[in-house]
Order: C-alpha cells, then sequence, then structure tokens
C-alpha cells in the first residue's frame, strides 16, 4: 500500500488531475501502461 | 408656484423634463470629463465629432461634446456589429465577475467522490483531503490515492474502513 498518487480536485468545477509521486511503485507502474494518459507527472 | 408641481398647458411632465432632464451643455471654460467609457464606472459618456467652423470659437475644428445618461446614447461613431461586440464583451465580463464573486469551493469534498472513484476505481482514495492555494490564486482539493495489491508476499489484511470500497481489500506490507 503506497501512497504514490495524489489526486488534485480542483475546488470550483471538480476537474480531477492525478499526479505520479511514486515512479518506483510497481503496481503504479502497471496502471500506468494501462491508463497511459490517467496520471500526469508533476512539473 | 413651482413650474415642476404646477400645470401648463403642456402638461406637468413638460415641465419636469425641461427642468431636470435638460442634457447638460455649458459654455465656458473647457472641462476635461473623466476619460472612462461606457459605464464601467460612471454613466457618462464623452466623445468628440467634428462640427462646422461657423459653431466653433477661436477657430478650432475640433468641439468636445459632453453627453451624459445612462450609457445608451448613439454616438454615431461607433457602428451596430461593433456596439453589439462591446455589450456582448461588457455582459461576459460583468458575468465573470459575478461568477468569481459567487464561486465559492465546495465545502464538502465527498461531493465528486463518486467521480473520482469512476475515474480511478482501482486507486484507494483517502478520506481526509486537504486544501491547497494554487499559483493562480485558486483553490484545489488534494486527495491522497493509495495502489493496493493482493499479490505480494509478506502482507496482511487492513482495512482502512471507509477509504475502501466495500469489495475490495486492502494490503499493507509488514516487516517481520
Amino acid at each position: 500500500m503506497r501512497n504514490s498518487v495524489k489526486a488534485v480536485i480542483d475546488a470550483y468545477n471538480g476537474t480531477t488531475t492525478f499526479y505520479v509521486f511514486d515512479n518506483n511503485d510497481p503496481v503504479l507502474a502497471a496502471y500506468r501502461r494501462i491508463f497511459p494518459s490517467l496520471f500526469q507527472t508533476p512539473r | 408656484m413651482n413650474p415642476v408641481n404646477g400645470f401648463h398647458v403642456r402638461g406637468p411632465a413638460h415641465a419636469a423634463v425641461e427642468q431636470h432632464a435638460r442634457p447638460e451643455h455649458r459654455e465656458g471654460p473647457e472641462r476635461d470629463p473623466p476619460e472612462i467609457y461606457f459605464g464601467l464606472l460612471t454613466d457618462t459618456m464623452s466623445t468628440s465629432r467634428r462640427a462646422s467652423r461657423s459653431s466653433t470659437s477661436a477657430g478650432r475644428d475640433q468641439q468636445r461634446h459632453l453627453l451624459s445618461g445612462h450609457g445608451r446614447h448613439r454616438t454615431g461613431r461607433i457602428s451596430p456589429p461593433r456596439s453589439a461586440r462591446l455589450r456582448a464583451r461588457r455582459s461576459g465580463q460583468a458575468a465573470l465577475q459575478r461568477r468569481r464573486q459567487s464561486a465559492e469551493p465546495p465545502v464538502d469534498a465527498e461531493k465528486h467522490s463518486r467521480a473520482r472513484r469512476n475515474l480511478a476505481p482501482f486507486l484507494t482514495f483517502d478520506q481526509d483531503p486537504y486544501i491547497v492555494v494554487g499559483d493562480d490564486g485558486r483553490l484545489s482539493w488534494v486527495m491522497d490515492a493509495f495502489t493496493t495489491s493482493e499479490q505480494l508476499s509478506l502482507l496482511q489484511a487492513h482495512r482502512p474502513g471507509r477509504a475502501a470500497p466495500p469489495s475490495t481489500t486492502c494490503a499493507t506490507a509488514s516487516r517481520r
């Protein structure tokens, strides 16, 4: 169980963006291969 | 008797218009009107137009006219399409301002919980979101999301309460 994703929700319109905070998480790596456009890397 | 309160052969309304509603036009020293247009801060709109030489003093071609009203005067220099665009822009700005003033962030972050679970149902979300202020001044809720798996060794079952759907069993690693 790793806290490798942070979901940022716009407080005004509910737009949700998932940011990756742990690139070494193998489970998240699998999810990123399945859904390549769902997660974003923070700038 | 005050002509406003009294009666006239043309009616009292005409007297009221004659006394109070005449557009202000004074001869004398030139005054600079405020350079504010289209009722953003005032309902007075100033414009300049070309007048005939016979009606000007000191031989100047330009004469400044001051029109006062509620911003609905036709100046004659703004074409109707441009006037419509200006009105649309003003209404859009007013609507944007109203939306900014009334846009309060939702107090309950659970308002969009269903949408988040639909977006990523394989993640386990924390039930204690916190609010942050971005560089642009907008408020955003941040929720920690966890990846879970049942396929790892050296695990013990862990149920984080309401953080997971009822059908999901989360696991956490433990070192022994």
